[in-house]
């Protein structure tokens, strides 16, 4: 059986308007993976820890050096976590820099949701009466 | 010849393996995940693989958005522990099979999976972590890996992501190459990733438990209905980062289309993340 070229295109645009329709979403597809793409190789350099040394002398140089606009900066700067990631930074990319603090993922998680990390705990708690078995 | 002993699925949320280097396993918030780990231990011991095949994804230490390969299988004589921004992992690097490697790579690319080819690669928590799981000491404690293994990547980071169908289809591929290796070598397929979690943004915490529950049950009673589920689905279902679980997809078709569930374990949480474990092997 082949598919037709309209069902390709019908099945790519399914997904995606699925993903869009997710409040607090931001798929990660080409065009956000174009969109800040210094963030995430910034983010990504932090990986040798020689670099980070130079990232903490000098956040905003170290920045500048991987062509960061002054608002991404600012992001960066400020551990801006849900803004990082509405800025088109890729949460795993993104995580590097909060390690660099050992700030933790529920830490971060608690940010994006604007909570205290003991709220965001209790909702991953609650998670647990929903399972059923 | 050789033989696929069995396939094992696992969660491999970077926190369990910090849980298992720092020693804390045994605290309250660990213990019941790590309880749970034991029977899956004790299934691995006794299958004595010579060769893991472990399917995951690279969250960011050899892959970046510059060049992301769909699917890429590791040809090295060993693969290091990297490190991903707060040091490696304190475990020994992996023995790799470069025999096997090249194998598999022969044969998937005849079968049309034109895969990357890699012959340095060093892995992260996705890789680690459940070989901790699996083959560590009840605490995780690890002082030479009892396997060689063999990396398979599939990209979950960016998307398109790889069809759910199309991971089952390369464990079918999997499993043919295998088949045919002269060898007597014993493979053990191990799928990583999942289940429902998301990191990212304000729906960061999100977790379905009735979904994986239902994923678990599939895993032996109707793996193709689970590879028509569409990713937008997985999203939607399972998370922006739970559509990893398509890798547990690919250690299925490695499988019989009849299994038998040896064991499984479900725990609500680590972390962000719904850990689910399972064993099977063939009907």
């Amino acid at each position: 059986m082949t598919t037709e070229p309209e069902d390709i295109t019908a099945l790519i645009e399914r997904d995606k308007a699925v993903a869009r329709s997710l409040e607090g979403t931001y798929l990660f597809d080409g065009q956000r993976a174009r969109r800040n793409y210094p963030l995430n190789k910034m983010c990504m350099s932090l990986t040798v820890p020689e670099n980070r040394k130079a990232f903490a002398a000098d956040e905003r140089g170290y920045c500048a050096r991987y062509g960061l606009d002054a608002p991404t900066t600012e992001l960066v700067t400020g551990r801006d976590w849900i803004g990082l990631v509405r800025a088109g930074g890729n949460i795993y990319y993104v995580f590097k820099l909060a390690a660099i603090d050992h700030v933790s993922m529920q830490q971060v998680g608690a940010q994006q949701n604007s909570m205290t990390l003991e709220e965001f705990r209790a909702k991953l708690n609650s998670h647990k009466e929903r399972d059923h078995g | 010849m050789a033989e696929i002993v069995a396939a094992v699925t696992s969660s491999h949320v970077p926190s369990i393996g910090i849980a298992m280097d720092q020693g804390i396993t045994g605290d309250p918030y660990w213990k019941p995940l790590f309880d749970g780990y034991l029977p899956a231990k004790a299934f691995v011991k006794d299958l004595a693989p010579d060769v893991t095949i472990v399917i995951y994804n690279d969250h960011g230490l050899e892959v970046f958005l510059d060049r992301v390969p769909t699917f890429g299988v590791g040809a090295a004589e060993a693969y290091p522990i990297g490190d991903e921004g707060w040091g490696p992992r304190p475990v020994p690097p992996f023995e790799g099979d470069p025999q096997l490697s090249w194998h598999l790579i022969e044969h998937l690319v005849a079968q049309e999976f034109d895969v990357t080819m890699f012959q340095e690669l060093s892995v992260d928590h996705g890789f680690s972590v459940p070989m901790s799981v699996f083959f560590g000491g009840p605490a995780g404690e690890i002082e030479e890996w009892p396997t060689k293994v063999v990396p398979i990547t599939v990209n979950t980071i960016q998307f398109p992501l790889p069809q759910p169908a199309r991971c089952f289809k390369l464990g079918q591929a999997i499993r043919k190459a295998i088949d045919a290796y002269p060898e007597d070598t014993r493979v053990l397929i191990m799928g990583t990733g999942g289940m429902s979690h998301q990191l990212q943004g304000e729906r960061a915490g999100f977790m379905q438990p009735p979904f994986d529950r239902d994923f678990l049950k599939n895993m032996v009673d109707d793996p193709i209905a689970l590879t028509k589920i569409p990713l937008g689905e997985y999203m939607k279902q399972a998370g922006h980062e739970g559509a990893e679980l398509i890798m547990w997809l690919v250690a299925r078709g490695a499988l019989n289309p009849k299994v038998r569930e040896v064991y499984q374990h479900y725990h609500v949480s680590a972390s962000l993340t719904a850990a689910g474990l399972g064993c099977y092997v063939n009907a």
